[in-house]
């Protein structure tokens, strides 16, 4: 298993030291497709805003997710597992299809367009809610909320309803319970979740593309642009590890923060 | 401990709880007097624990009304009644150590800082762990986190403290050392304790009064002397104590009751029942095997009967004897030295007891 890992890592970092001239790699040795990175505004333009993306992603999806995750775990008592199915269903299907099934509904000749105009509300379809920002804010929420909801799930199920009573009883109000003890108790739920949505948006640019209209370069892009448009290679490995190092720091760091906090 | 708060009386009034069609809690009544230490005492799934959580406010009767000091606390939210909870799991922290749970009631009333380290360290000392304040709820053991549970509770200074089952998950050492603690501190603080198990042997030890509880009903409330020597019900007979269970038939009432059993070959002279029944009433009459004598000496009680020994049990510092009198089996209890005398499996013996023993109850349906 890790041998099929590593591998590719390994070629791909010996790589990330070459360059390519008139579309050949030069088998040399510098760190230039490195400080590229962080000094070409292209290029560290696009990793800015792909961070924006992915703090954005990680930190809407487990606000949101968080209610959702508390309602399924604690107030749905019959239908708990029909409820948690319905937050993985969408895992089943293709992403591309899920972000495409909003671009028929935010559409010019879309449902939301079309249901307006025939409610009379608007005489002309709103074209702005394709390709914005709004947009790409529902579709990047959308997809990433199952992400969040499940692993703040998990720890919600696990929390004993004994010790919000406890609380209670001790005279904490529903906030006070809140405060301090569901939320203390569902942070390694909460910053899996965080992590995880955080790692997948900075490697996002479908959803972007498709519902935002692709006008700003993401980071991920600007990879795949460095193969397919421009042959190099060694550029993209480079920035491919960058993305690495930066996402496997995060899962580490997570991985370490949460083991302390199991307690139960 | 300074007391700050007084205890408080605690009244249920035709409390109803049902959980879809399952009534959990059925048209329970009783008044618990300020200070007393009343155990609510029932087999699994009675209703002692919805019964004690609808006066900590977790659930919220159906029907019927719950006051404290008199004053009707239902629509008061559990955060703001004066009660505390022992639960059955202790729900200790687990993030927080000892000390902060002791301290938690106290932070959320917003009392000072020094005036709480000054209180965790009286109750550390009260609940018999000092030095322990900076473990994790984790680093104890079953007992200790049974102690810490004991000490938040209390710490807040409730009128009222309930708990639900708190010695089960202890071993029988630990649970009758605790027995004897809980004992002590309901002594030294004197609020009032209502208590939920369903060992009766913990009850009796305990209580001042018990309320036995069965499918949902108070059966039974009263000191327990009173229960086991006057059960009202058949179910309670035999819940607190051992007891013979005799159907009989009501023949004579007025100043010399009686009825007949064994299938009506045998009759039996009877006190008058606390409730009237009227003859030929079908009725349980309960007799205490410990009641019962055996041998010569059963001649002189007012009920003698031949029994046919069937079964003789040594259990230690007593012995068991089964038999058949009249077809219908009977047990008593005799002291070793006794039962030397009438041990034969398969002899015939005398056994007897006084009217005064009997207790006829309505017959368990
Ligand atoms: N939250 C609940 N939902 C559904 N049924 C419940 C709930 N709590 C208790 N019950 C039912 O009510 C009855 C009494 O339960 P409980 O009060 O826990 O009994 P006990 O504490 O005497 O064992 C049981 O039949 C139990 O299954
Ligand atoms: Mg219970």
């Amino acid at each position: 298993m890790l041998v099929f890992f590593l591998i590719p890592v390994l070629i791909l970092t010996v790589y990330s030291f070459w360059s390519v001239e008139n579309f050949q790699v030069q088998r040399d040795f510098s760190f230039d497709n490195y400080t590229a990175i962080f000094t070409k505004p292209l290029l560290y333009k696009a990793f800015l805003l792909s961070l924006r993306v992915a703090f954005f992603s990680s930190f809407g999806a487990v606000l949101l997710a968080f209610p959702f995750a508390y309602f399924i775990a604690k107030k749905v008592v019959k239908y708990q597992s029909l409820a948690l199915l319905a937050v993985i269903v969408p895992f089943w299907t293709s992403f591309i299809l899920r972000a495409y099934a909003w671009r028929i509904l935010l559409g010019p000749n879309g449902v939301i367009n079309q249901g307006l105009e025939a409610a009379g509300l608007i005489e002309e379809p709103i074209g702005a809610l394709l390709y914005s920002p709004t947009a790409t804010g529902i579709g990047l929420l959308y997809v990433y909320l199952p992400l969040a909801i499940l692993p703040i799930y998990s720890v919600l199920e696990r929390l004993p309803d004994s010790l919000t009573e406890a609380a209670a009883d001790l005279g904490a109000s529903p906030f006070q319970v809140f405060r301090e003890v569901v939320l203390p108790l569902s942070m390694p739920g909460v910053l899996v979740a965080g992590v995880f949505t955080f790692v997948f948006g900075i490697g996002e640019y479908v959803i972007p593309a498709l519902l935002g209209g692709g006008k700003q370069l993401l980071y991920a892009e600007a990879i795949v642009l460095r193969i397919n448009a421009q042959q190099d290679w060694p550029a993209a490995a480079a920035m491919a590890i960058v993305l690495m190092v930066l996402t496997f720091g995060m899962v580490a760091l997570l991985g370490r923060r949460v083991r302390k906090m199991e307690l139960f | 401990m300074s007391q700050e708060r007084q205890p408080a009386g605690v009244s249920l009034i035709d409390v109803t709880r049902r959980f879809g069609d399952v009534e959990a809690v059925k048209n329970v009544s009783f008044d618990i007097e300020a200070g007393e230490f009343v155990s609510l005492l029932g087999p699994s799934g009675c209703g002692k624990t919805t019964t004690l959580r609808m006066i900590a406010g977790f659930e919220y009767p159906d029907e019927g009304d719950i006051t404290l000091d008199g004053k009707s606390i239902v629509a008061t939210p559990p955060y703001r009644r004066d009660t505390s909870m022992v639960f059955q799991d202790y729900a200790l922290f687990p993030h927080r150590s000892v000390a902060q749970n002791l301290a938690f009631g106290l932070r959320m009333r917003k009392i000072p800082k020094d005036e709480i380290r000054a209180k965790i360290e009286t109750m550390l000392e009260l609940v018999e762990l000092p030095g322990l304040g900076d473990r994790k709820p984790d680093q104890l053991s079953g007992g200790q986190q049974q102690r810490v549970a004991l000490g938040r509770a209390l710490i807040v200074d409730p009128a009222v403290l309930l708990l639900d089952e708190p010695l089960g998950a202890l071993d029988l050492q630990l649970r009758k050392q605790m027995q004897l603690e809980l004992k002590r501190i309901h002594r030294e603080i004197g609020i009032t304790f209502i208590y939920v198990t369903h060992d009766q042997e913990e009850a009796i030890t305990m209580s001042d009064r018990i309320a036995v509880m069965n499918q949902g009903s108070v059966e039974q409330i009263g000191p327990a002397t009173e229960i086991y020597a006057r059960p009202e019900t058949a179910f309670v007979a035999e819940f607190i104590g051992d007891a013979n269970v005799l159907l009989a038939t009501v023949v004579a009432v007025g100043e010399k009751p009686t009825v007949t059993f064994a299938a009506d070959t045998l009759t039996m002279e009877v006190a008058r029942p606390a409730r009237t029944f009227s003859e030929r009433d079908v009725v349980s009459a309960v007799v205490r095997p410990e009641n019962v004598s055996i041998g010569p000496d059963a001649d002189s009680f007012d009920n003698v009967y031949d029994m046919e020994v069937s079964e003789v049990i040594f259990a230690g510092s007593y012995v068991r004897i089964h038999g058949l009198i009249g077809g219908s089996p009977l047990w008593l209890t005799t002291t070793v030295s006794d039962a030397s005398r009438s041990n034969q499996v398969g002899s015939r013996v005398r056994v007897g007891w006084d009217a005064g023993d009997v207790v006829l109850v309505e017959w368990k349906s």
